[in-house]
């Protein structure tokens, strides 16, 4: 779930609390909103710089490398924490409640009650930049003369490739038989499929699970997925189709714009399903465009190498992405810029008032990167597309006005769309060719009319004599019959029943009802439109109305003396057994005095021998710099038994509690 | 991007070079040397990277990397990394064999180990080696370097054939100073260029030799022929398409070059005389009684020791010429030609097997020079008249082409424009013979024919020239490499269906630059609402493509 969708469904105490998060406050003063302040950059900044060296932080950094985006329960972070951190449950469970409070972590609750948490899937690259940057710098341009090329063709971008299919399912909407299992016709798989270049080898690092999988190859599942999750295909009882007022918004963009959007729709909702990929999408999110890197810095974690050939193998089929070797190492770089909206407004000004194609007197258009997919929709319709690289090429034919013609496009309609487009008075052979295309078309076309049809011509006599019904006949064909306006169907059927003359019974026939389109999205957004299946729908559950007080995160701490968790203290036996006892109940540490320090003990077991009773657990040592696994500053001894009269001055650890403001 | 840069790069190779740019005289420069010009219909020129054009620039000294940093500096869009490779790879592998003269016959020169030890992996290719390699060395046979050429090439290895050319029977000739008027006789400078691209620095044994020619039909390619013959001083083999062409050639070398008739012979189907200079028709060469005879007259390209062999309309050159000239790759070859296009497609033979483009000028460059004639082309739509019409729709799609071409109406279209341009030397050409004996004897016209004895002809060429007729009639035997230099107007009636070169050949009839400085007007009569505006649009391609569109006039009358 994307961040904008998870403050929606934030209840109003949470947010209220959220907003009251002192790096958060003051810029909620200035006036800035909720999810500009969450999504910004320089909030992150500060957060990171106030909260650096706190147990938050490291269990932020820890929820990235682990999960990402991905949801997850608290006692799988715990587990997964412990074993590789000297950090303790008890505040693993007190920097979750922490990070909620900063609007970094969110939660919801599954009808059973259980708890999921997530880091909204567009902040990841956010938190990444920040916790576990890319090290190394791109390669210079020197470096990058010796790279060489594994022989691969061009792509598309996927913006132009999903145009090329969409187009396909806007010529004829794709359908499938309900009956029995259902099935989808061949040809309707074939002719989307035969507009792209994308192959289901190249997206099965996705493991796509959708619909009719057997029959639908996975680009053509990615197409409709995709077109259904940016609204420009809709559901239509057993058919999809095209949407045409989405449609005209998505064709309003540049190519470049609409890569953006469905990088990011790609990023949060094919990467967030695989945690690593997710975070090697955001590492390649983060680079340079047009800059080379290695591979190999892109490993911000262990076990990364299998993602980040399969991550870049994808936005290399999507046409986003170059990959090559140089000096024997895997280098690559992104091709287009998935960048912020401020760089695109930059590059596309580059291009404000250059025509959108040229048109050559042989008939061939050309059409550079930049054009907008409205002109590429419109010449997809009216010409032969004869090259499909960096450069468009297109070319008028014969056959050409003849599919625009039947398409709805008129000689005059193409003459302007090229002449304004190409911003320039259009060549003479040019006009010339389409004038002689179009000529002959439409002079004879199939017509389906309504026949009012007598028995024979003294009916038809009669007919034309009564005046009320003379107007409503168009034409008369033949002796008997006379083409009528399908409209005027139940006005002269009346009349000819008032003439006593009724008429037979006509079938109705069937057509397209409205209100078979299926509510292809909920008000809150995106995540159930898609063809294709997801594992966690969190927009299915209820957002967690409650951030936990004390007494839930740790039962009883009210039942206790105070001075257990504030200060060490000498028990007796039985007393400091009971301590003990209620850590391990909290996954909480004690702190005690050893050899003359005070360190702190993570007690795991307690073992009884008789009378006395002994601890098992592990030291948790404090290291001199932040070397410790995953940047944590503390690591834990092996296992070591205490027996119950090596514990003298003792306390429960557990980080102060008071900050823990709750709803 | 960068909206300043005039070049955009695609990933297949494919170059686009905007005219209207300020650097756009700059870049073409630079394509020349790494490209090859495929069409300038309108701003945008397209250019093509290949293989072959790649070799080429490695050849004249480009490295990879500067043809790469060039290319950067130039193009709007990032180089597509298939280009980038491509550049690399085949400029790469220019060089990596050799072949050199050797007292045992030619040594072929691997570059490396692993190089030579690839050659012994081909199986048919170390077939013709003779013997063990010494070192990186292998020795073939003489008989086998255009084999061995094609084969490499064919696998993407180019071999720089160092081997030098064989000189041939000597022959002292050479230009002559003044033309029998009077006149000096001074080549133009792209007529010299032409020679020295195709004769290399120095005229060395082993430096160019062998290569194509493009200019087009106007701006003396005959001359470009005689010039490497007094260059080269050597006995030559012309081949042509046609028997009028062999006449002029010959006309054209006894009057501008120190040879005598004795020294020129003529080798056709009338006549077969084998002199040091010798002109042969394609079509004489390609002669046998039946389909499982060798072709007897191909002995004439090894009967005498030529030291260059010119292929004029080289894009007509039959199929089995082609494979002779595999043999002969030791005789310097010239082809001479206005248009690479082949009807056929088989481009690539003529680049691999008479030798690559060596020089080329637009035929727009060479009109804003002034050395062809400034041309407009009309087509001109001829209505069918009712009864043709009938019989048009209901004939099949092969008639009706040829009622569409023979349509009565053009007759009255042809009288207006020879009134219109009265008393300028007029062509009217066409395809069928039944249109022009007809046209000839309604307007009372002189028509010429492949039925015309050969003798007729000449006499009617020459009475044209001489300005004694103002009006011809040819059939498609005036398409190639028959010399009307006055000729102003010319009014196509019919052609072929779509064929390009053919509509080529026909403007380039009237395009030597008019002494009266003239410009020329071509007409194409086509039948309005007939599939022959279509082909005459495909026909008309060739020329849109370099440049010289058409402008459509309705017959109204």
């Amino acid at each position: 779930m994307n961040l904008t969708m998870s403050i929606k469904r934030l209840p109003d105490a949470i947010k209220l609390l959220i907003v009251s998060e002192p790096t958060i406050k003051s810029r909620s003063d200035q006036g800035l909103k909720l999810e500009e302040i969450l999504s910004s950059h320089e909030w992150a900044t500060t957060w990171v710089q106030r909260y650096g060296k706190s147990s938050c932080y490291h269990v932020l950094r820890g929820i990235l490398i682990r999960f990402a985006a991905h949801p997850f329960e608290i006692k799988d972070l715990i587990n997964s924490l412990e074993q590789t951190t000297a950090m303790t449950g008890a505040e693993i469970r007190i920097s979750v409640a922490q990070l909620r409070r900063s609007g970094i972590l969110f939660a919801v609750r599954k009808a059973w009650g259980d708890q999921l948490l997530y880091i909204p899937t567009d902040n990841v690259p956010l938190w990444q930049h920040l916790l576990v940057p890319v090290k190394g710098d791109a390669l210079t341009d020197l470096v990058s003369r010796e790279i060489t090329f594994k022989p691969t063709p061009y792509r598309l971008p996927l913006s132009l490739e999903l145009l090329s299919a969409w187009q396909a399912i806007h010529r004829q909407p794709f359908s499938w038989t309900t009956k029995g299992k259902g099935a989808i016709p061949r040809s309707s798989i074939t002719r989307i499929a035969e507009e792209m270049r994308l192959t289901s080898e190249e997206l099965s690092c996705l493991s796509l699970d959708y619909p009719f999988h057997e029959q639908l190859p996975s680009p053509v599942a990615l197409a409709i997925d995709v077109g259904l999750c940016c609204k420009v295909l809709q559901k239509v009882g057993n058919e999809i189709r095209i949407s045409d007022s989405e449609l005209n918004n998505w064709i309003s963009q540049s190519p470049m714009e609409a890569d953006i959007r469905l990088h990011e729709l790609v990023m949060d909702r094919y990467g967030a399903i695989q945690p690593v990929l997710h975070l090697t999408a955001s590492v390649i999110f983060s680079l340079r465009t047009m800059e080379w890197y290695e591979e190999d810095q892109l490993q911000i974690t262990s076990n990364q190498e299998e993602s980040i050939n399969k991550w870049l193998g994808l936005l290399e089929a999507f046409g986003w992405v170059e990959r090559g070797i140089c000096r024997n190492k895997a280098v690559f770089r992104k091709k287009i810029g998935l960048i912020g909206a401020q760089d695109v407004l930059l590059n596309l000004s580059d291009t404000i008032g250059l025509p959108a194609i040229f048109v050559q007197p042989d008939g061939e258009i050309l059409v550079p990167p930049e054009t907008g997919l409205r002109q590429r929709w419109v010449l997809n319709e009216i010409a032969d597309r004869v090259t499909a690289d960096a450069i468009f090429i297109y070319r008028m034919s014969p056959n050409a006005c003849s599919r625009a013609f039947n398409r709805g496009y008129t000689n005059s309609f193409v003459v302007d769309f090229l002449q304004v487009e190409s911003q320039y008075t259009l060549p003479g052979q040019v006009v010339q060719a389409l004038e002689d295309w179009f000529k002959p078309l439409g002079k004879i076309y199939f017509a389906e009319v309504m026949l009012l049809r007598t028995d024979n011509k003294d009916v038809a006599e009669i007919l034309k004599q009564d005046s009320e019904m003379a107007e409503k006949l168009i034409e008369q064909v033949g002796d008997r019959d006379f083409i009528i306006d399908a409209a005027s169907y139940p006005k002269l059927r009346t009349r000819l029943q008032k003439i006593g003359l009724p008429p037979l019974d006509r079938t109705q026939e069937g057509s397209i009802n409205d209100d078979n389109v299926e509510a292809s999205h909920d008000e809150d957004g995106e995540e159930e439109s898609g063809w294709v299946y997801r594992r966690h729908t969190l927009s299915m559950f209820e957002s967690d109305r409650t951030l936990p007080d004390a007494n839930e995160l740790f039962p009883g701490v009210s039942d206790i003396p105070a001075t257990w968790i504030t200060t060490p203290r000498t028990y007796h036996s039985s007393t400091r057994k009971e301590l003990i006892l209620r850590a391990i109940a909290w996954q909480a540490s004690i702190r005690m005095d050893h050899n003359g320090s005070a360190q702190a003990f993570v007690p795991k077991v307690v073992k009884d021998n008789g009378a006395s009773w002994s601890v098992m657990g592990q030291w948790q040592i404090k290291l001199s710099n932040q070397d410790g696994e995953n940047g944590n500053p503390s690591s834990r001894s092996d296992s070591v038994i205490l027996e119950a009269d090596e514990i003298n001055e003792v306390m429960i650890f557990i980080p102060p509690l008071e900050e823990l403001e709750t709803v | 991007m960068n909206t300043t840069r005039p070049l955009w790069v695609q990933s297949d190779g494919m170059l686009l070079l905007d005219e209207r740019h300020p650097e756009y005289e700059v870049t073409r420069e630079f394509l020349k040397e790494i490209a090859e010009l495929h069409k300038r219909p309108g701003i945008w020129h397209t250019y093509h990277l290949t293989q072959v054009t790649l070799w080429n620039a490695a050849a004249l000294g480009w490295s990879a990397q500067l043809v790469l940093e060039r290319l950067a500096e130039l193009s709007r869009y990032t180089i597509p990394h298939t280009v980038e490779d491509d550049i690399r790879t085949h400029m790469g592998r220019y060089g990596k064999f050799r072949l050199v003269s050797s007292e045992n016959g030619l040594t072929l020169t691997a570059e490396t180990e692993e190089l030579l030890d690839m050659l012994y992996g081909w199986e048919d290719v170390a077939s013709v080696f003779s013997g063990v390699a010494t070192g990186l060395d292998i020795v073939i046979p003489t008989s086998a370097r255009g084999w061995i050429k094609r084969e490499l090439a064919a696998r993407g290895f180019p071999v720089k054939d160092e081997a030098g050319f064989h000189i041939g029977e000597a022959l002292e000739v050479s230009l002559c100073n003044e033309t029998a008027s009077g006149n000096p006789i001074v080549l133009r400078d792209y007529q010299n260029d032409a020679v020295q691209a195709l004769l290399g620095k120095g005229e060395s044994t082993h430096e160019g030799g062998s290569g194509i020619v493009v200019l087009p039909c106007g701006a003396g390619k005959t001359w470009v022929g005689m010039a490497a013959i007094a260059s080269l001083k050597c006995a030559t083999l012309i081949l042509t398409p046609n028997r009028v062409s062999v006449t002029q050639w010959i006309a054209e070398l006894l009057k501008n070059t120190t040879l005598s008739e004795q020294e020129i012979g003529e080798y056709t189907g009338q006549m077969k005389n084998v002199k040091p200079v010798t002109v042969a028709t394609y079509q004489v060469l390609t002669h046998r009684r039946s389909k499982d005879e060798e072709y007897p007259h191909l002995q004439l390209f090894v009967n005498r020791d030529w030291g260059l062999i010119i292929y004029d309309e080289v894009h007509l050159l039959p199929a089995p010429v082609f494979r002779i000239t595999a043999d002969i790759q030791a005789t310097r070859r010239l082809g001479l030609t206005a248009t690479l296009v082949r009807e056929d497609g088989r481009e690539g033979d003529a680049f691999a097997l008479i030798g690559p483009k060596r020089y080329e000028v637009p035929w727009k460059t060479m009109e804003r020079k002034g050395w062809i004639a400034h041309a407009t082309c009309t087509e001109v739509r001829v209505p069918l008249d009712a009864e043709t019409a009938i019989s048009y729709s209901t004939a099949s799609k092969r008639s009706r082409h040829r009622i569409a071409g023979e349509n009565p109406r053009k007759t009255e279209v042809v009288k207006s424009l020879l009134q219109r341009h009265s008393g300028k030397p007029t062509l009217v050409i066409g395809q069928y013979l039944d249109q022009l004996h007809k046209l000839s004897s309604e307007l009372s016209l002189p028509l010429i024919t492949g039925e015309m004895p050969h003798l007729s002809r000449k006499l009617l060429f020459d009475r044209f020239n001489e300005g004694d007729i103002d009006v011809l009639l040819v059939s498609k035997v005036a398409n190639f490499a028959v010399d009307l230099p006055d000729a102003t107007i010319a009014i196509q009636v019919s052609g072929s269906f779509g064929s390009r070169q053919e509509e080529a050949q026909r403007l380039g009839r009237i395009l030597r630059p008019k002494k009266s400085g003239a410009e020329a007007t071509f007409y194409s009569l086509v039948s309005d609402g007939t599939d022959e505006v279509e082909f005459s649009r495909n026909r008309g391609r060739f020329l849109l493509e370099q440049g010289y569109p058409y402008h459509v006039d309705q017959w109204v009358h």
